[in-house]
């Protein structure tokens, strides 16, 4: 056995390496882990090793966790008694979660700052990325440059702007000659005015995935069919009637994989508002991320927390759903044409 | 519901039953050698790391990352005189209470020491991540002669103790000195007000000095030329600060004896009234604003006057970058009219820290020893006198103390804030306080940005308040904060 | 435009498009550039920021170049843990971080679970790709995973990590396992949160290779393995390292989870980054933006360099050449 131990790696690399893999299965060598590589390399076995590992670690570390979010939502426990000690009370926590204004109002925000920032996000994105496309040269420089801020660590973004905000900040010196003429004090507070505090959040925004909805109507404009548009501007079509008429409708899946991508990134909004303003003034940038951060470490409320969790869960799987819907639909007709 | 309640009275009796024997016990067991504080800390220590037959033992403390310059200083020693590492964990103040209510649940010991304010205590405690610190305190006696029961009596909940306090952080006026004993600013003031300027007696006549000393940029006034703005008052108004504030201006219990709200009455009203009402004459921004915006604002020369935490004098007086050095009065916090003509001086303490065990630390006792050595009369006070640290005088052999006036360059502000300490009540000392204290500043910031008047936010923050109560267990709630009430810590009683 | 009285005019039409063709590059440059200023306005700042002194990171007006520029801000990041701290302080009060720690474990579970997560989806792509393992919408179920907001799977996974797992371990094994705070812990969650991201962009590079490929090779008598790394891997060998930067990237920003799930024991960028941050309390512009350009340089250049790829990963498969 020791023996075995030592040529162990020499047996099993074979088994899936260079030219001996080739004949493993016809000539099985009397090593296990090299009978194993074979079992593996069969096509009924391997097409379900990746399928079952992560459907595993899914279930591992999605699933079992939420039945034991549902189980606690149904507790009566606040961090300020020992879990031990907390009692079953039902479906409670769930009627105050759905009787609770707060929760509701911090959801409608959220839906209104991805609402606002996804639309942004989306015309900004597609009027650069088809002025980009339209470039003979220097694509390349503005696509590097255009692309920087999506790899920015959202929290360095979040500081940044902080900082950019600051009454006394470059932000205001720069709109400061297009605001005086009106008469309008330019020492604007960015982060501690209701509404100027949710712009701010916006914008940040706004600033960070532009460059997402950037990418994916680039990839959408390099794989126009070139031929098809010559010879639509060879017959004599306009430019806004090509564009209208036959990039656009060619533009669409790339249009819905940005909806649905941004969007659904846009509802977790968490990182800028625990940054750059930890929902205030008073709750006026609280989104539903961080309302749900704040009952749970802050306030304690883990039973609260895990219903309104699953609450969460439950609206979210709507749009999630409807989202795939659109995805699937858009990649159904994209197979059918084969474009 | 019948039952449940019945089963935790069951625990509860059984509970304080065990603890009572406990410290029945503590009293049998024996003292702790030692002629000081300090030196029965240490020696109870030595016999600790003996008696167990520990090898380089260590303690961990979660530290408030404010006193992470001041800290090291302290370990070293301790570990000089007792072969104990101690290792600091800085955090930010506002992360702290999450952490320690995550090991509630985890229960990992990685913390022996909990460095915070004592009002993640009643949550904390509840959870049972606390250690009491009853025993050890029987053994080690230590000494918290001279420090105000407004102080003392945060260490305390539920009728036990889990914290040593280090820290006098109860609120202060501090006034523009040089301003104050201009000739001319005073012969303008008291033809207008028939009154000397100086510290206001309540707080509707430091909103009237402060409507009076705002000054806009490039205006000349008592033959001053103003080249940045003047503001007439700066005080901590964004959400996380604003309940720390609020009871100056409440001037009495936020709960009658039935956990009913008292905010939503004329005095409560007025309360969030004056409050929000001298914003105006702070800056702008101030709504965003924490320490670290304030702090160099005030030391920048730009304000008549600031409400704040006491180490704003040290700031002030030490900060290479200040002029408002020597030129700083401090001022008792203002009274204000609860109602018919009677006046109150309650001054919150706003931000002291403690030092409470980890009950889940593999060397609890340990870990209250060397908090016991930290806090004790001599050490102690060599903190407060430090000048890297954030530790505010609290006990009143510091009016004495030559290095501690010296860190906060004027006795009469030693003097100040030590008579403060009479007046000294503790923010709310119950379960989800956090809570309470977040729907209480939400509603002044709405006051403030002009939402909703000071009537609908007394409102709100009443229904708010009572769904609170409702969710921890009105009935404990009650208990809790009658039992509260009766140590002293708000001062007023029912 | 059409009435431009220099242009010889040999037809109306003609004579528009030129006008039109000359003028639009111009604006299209400048709306381009316009952006493209925007773009780098706040990395600048942030730049510039990290060589001031304290007394220029607030002014008015703000100085848009350091004055006095000084490397204190990187001396104190850089300075090791405990020692020396305060001798770099401008203040007795000033909090400095040390960021040594933060960028070891910053990179360790970054390298390590983008590799992991890497490995499974690479496979899991080819799986769905080749043998519609999971039935024709598994692909669809993934991407829910990475739709769920994380704030939902947190509060689950404390409880999780912090109470199920030591509770079962400690009855079956007789000795408390907690996840919480653990590089474990942490990396199972990161592999779990891009997994999705890695087999969508894996399933729009080996969607691209025919099958026919393999299927000829398989014929010949290969292996499955065989075929993979000989015929399959090299295919996609661009693809998957695109998607590694590209899982890299995301797990080097992840905040929530990390600000939840970990602290002290494991700390990461971010985590490191926010406590210098946070509205309620200190703001360390200098030191911070330090830390900040540090954390963003390496990635931006590691971003450049796939930007090519990227547009392709990002077709999710739909949008095909």
């Amino acid at each position: 056995m020791a023996a075995r131990r030592g040529s162990l790696l020499p047996e099993l690399w074979p088994a899936m390496s260079t030219t001996a893999g080739m004949h493993a299965q016809r000539a099985p060598r009397a090593g296990a882990f090299a009978r194993l590589g074979a079992w593996f390399a069969q096509e009924r076995v391997f097409r379900l090793i990746p399928f079952v590992l992560v459907e595993a670690m899914f279930i591992l570390i999605v699933i079992v966790p939420f039945i034991l979010t549902i189980y606690i939502s149904l507790l009566r426990w606040r961090a300020n008694r020992p879990f031990e000690q907390a009692t079953f009370q039902g479906f409670d926590n769930y009627v105050a979660v759905l009787g609770n204004e707060a929760f509701w109002t911090a959801l409608g925000r959220t839906f209104y700052f991805a609402g606002v920032a996804v639309t942004l996000e989306l015309l900004i994105g597609f009027v650069l990325a088809m002025l980009v496309n339209r470039l003979n040269r220097g694509q390349r420089f503005y696509i590097t440059i255009f692309l920087i801020p999506m790899m920015i660590v959202p929290v360095v973004v979040g500081y940044n702007f902080s900082m950019i905000y600051l009454d006394s900040g470059p932000f205001n010196q720069l709109l400061a000659p297009l605001l005086e003429p009106f008469g309008i004090d330019p020492r604007i507070r960015w982060l501690s005015h209701p509404i100027a505090a949710q712009w701010a959040i916006i914008l940040a925004d706004v600033w960070q995935w532009t460059s997402l909805t950037f990418l994916i109507f680039m990839s959408g404009f390099a794989a126009l069919p070139r031929q098809l548009i010559n010879a639509a501007r060879v017959m004599g079509a306009s430019r806004s009637q090509i564009f209208w008429k036959i990039e656009l409708p060619l533009l669409k899946p790339a249009i819905v994989i940005a909806v649905v991508i941004r969007g659904m990134e846009a509802l977790k909004m968490f990182d800028s508002v625990a940054l750059l303003t930890t929902g205030g003034p008073g709750t006026s940038t609280q989104t539903i991320a961080f309302y749900m951060w704040e009952q749970v470490w802050v306030f304690n409320k883990y039973s609260f927390g895990a219903a309104a969790s699953i609450v969460l869960l439950f609206i979210f799987a709507i749009l999630i759903f409807f989202g795939i819907y659109m995805l699937v639909r858009q990649r159904s007709i994209v197979m059918q044409q084969g474009i | 519901m019948n039952r449940s309640r019945t089963l935790w009275m069951v625990a509860v009796s059984a509970m304080s039953m065990g603890a009572m024997s406990l410290v029945a016990g503590a009293v049998c067991a024996q003292q702790v050698a030692g002629n000081t504080v300090e030196d029965r800390a240490v020696n109870a220590a030595r016999e600790y790391v003996k008696q167990k037959k520990l090898n380089n033992p260590k303690i961990t403390i979660l530290l408030n990352s404010l006193y992470q310059n001041a800290q090291p200083a302290y370990n070293e020693r301790w570990e000089k005189l007792t072969g104990v590492r101690v290792e600091n964990v800085p955090l930010g103040y506002t992360d702290i209470p999450a952490k320690v209510m995550a090991e509630a649940v985890a229960k990992t010991g990685a913390f022996d020491i909990f460095n915070d304010f004592p009002y993640t205590i009643p949550d904390a405690a509840g959870a049972g991540t606390l250690a009491p610190m009853d025993l050890w305190v029987a053994r080690g006696k230590p000494d918290y002669s001279g420090v105000a029961q407004g102080l003392i009596g945060q260490q305390y909940f539920d009728g036990k103790q889990y914290a040593v306090i280090l820290d006098g952080d109860h609120l202060i006026l501090v006034l523009r000195k040089d301003l104050v004993d201009n000739p001319e600013v005073q012969k303008e003031y008291r033809a207008k007000f028939g009154k000397a300027l100086g510290c206001p007696e309540t707080m509707t006549e430091w909103e009237q000095q402060a409507a009076f000393m705002q000054t806009q940029k490039g205006q000349t006034r008592w033959g001053i030329k103003f080249d940045q703005p003047l503001y007439g008052a700066m005080g901590y108004r964004s959400v996380n600060f604003s309940y720390r504030h609020f009871p100056a201006y409440l001037g009495g219990l936020m709960f009658d004896k039935d956990m009913k709200p008292t905010i939503n009455t004329p005095n409560g009203i007025r309360a969030i009234q004056q409050f929000t009402s001298i914003v105006k004459h702070m800056p702008p921004d101030i709504q965003g604003w924490g320490t670290p915006q304030i702090y160099p604002f005030w030391a920048s020369g730009q304000a008549f006057s600031l409400m704040s935490f006491p180490s704003i004098v040290g700031f002030g007086h030490s900060n290479p970058k200040s002029v408002v050095k020597d030129k700083q009065l401090s001022c008792l916090v203002p009274q204000v009219d609860v109602g018919g003509g009677k006046l109150m001086r309650r001054i919150p303490q706003a931000a002291g820290t403690g030092y409470m065990v980890n009950k889940h630390s593999k060397h609890p006792e340990l870990a209250y020893w060397y908090i016991q050595w930290l806090t004790g009369p001599t050490v102690g006070d060599e903190a407060v006198a430090d000048p890297k640290g954030f530790w505010d005088p609290f006990r009143e052999s510091h009016r004495k103390n030559e290095k501690i006036i010296a860190k906060f360059g004027s006795k009469q502000f030693i003097d100040t804030t030590l008579d403060g300490t009479k007046h000294v009540v503790s923010l709310l000392m119950l379960q989800g306080n956090y809570e309470y204290f977040k729907i209480l500043d939400n509603n002044l910031a709405d006051v403030m940005s002009g939402n909703i008047t000071p009537q609908v936010a007394a409102q709100r923050i009443e229904k708010g308040w009572d769904a609170v109560t409702v969710d921890v267990g009105r009935n404990t709630q009650i208990q809790e904060w009658r039992r509260s009430v009766q140590t002293g810590i708000y001062i007023d009683k029912f | 435009m059409t009435n431009d009285p220099s242009a010889p005019a040999p037809s109306r039409a003609r004579s528009a498009y030129s006008g039109r063709r000359a003028r639009a590059p111009i604006v299209r440059h400048a709306v381009l550039l316009a952006w493209s200023l925007i773009v780098l306005f706040p990395i600048y700042w942030m730049v510039m920021t990290s060589f001031k002194d304290s007394g220029e990171w607030v002014t008015w007006p703000p100085r848009w170049v350091p004055y006095e520029p000084t490397l204190l801000n990187y001396r104190q990041i850089f300075i090791p843990a405990d020692e020396a701290r305060g001798t770099l302080a401008r203040q007795a009060t000033e909090q400095a971080f040390s960021i040594w720690k933060a960028l070891g474990d910053s990179l360790l579970i970054c390298l390590v679970t983008s590799f992991i997560s890497l490995l499974l989806g690479t496979f899991l792509a080819y799986a769905i790709s080749r043998f519609q393992v999971g039935g024709k919408y598994f692909r669809y179920v993934i991407l829910t995973i990475r739709m769920v907001p994380p704030i939902v799977i947190a509060i689950p996974l404390l409880m999780y990590y912090a109470i199920m797992i030591p509770y079962a371990t400690e009855s079956v094994l007789g000795f408390r396992i907690s996840l919480f705070d653990t590089y474990v812990g942490i990396g199972a969650l990161y592999v779990a949160v891009t997994l999705p991201f890695v087999i969508w962009m894996m399933l729009s590079f080996i969607d691209e290779i025919p099958y026919t490929l393999e299927h000829a090779a398989r014929m010949m008598g290969a292996g499955r393995i065989y075929v993979l790394r000989k015929v399959v891997f090299p295919l996609v060998a661009s693809g998957m390292v695109v998607t590694f930067l590209f899982v890299f990237i995301l797990n080097w920003a992840e905040f929530l989870l990390a600000l939840t799930l970990t602290y002290p024991d494991v700390t990461t960028l971010p985590i490191l980054l926010n406590k210098f941050q946070s509205a309620s309390e200190g703001r360390l512009y200098g030191p911070q933006a330090a830390i900040g350009t540090i954390i963003t340089v390496p990635v931006v250049i590691l971003g450049i360099t796939i930007q090519k790829h990227l547009i392709k990963g990002f077709s999710f498969g739909m949008i095909r050449k």
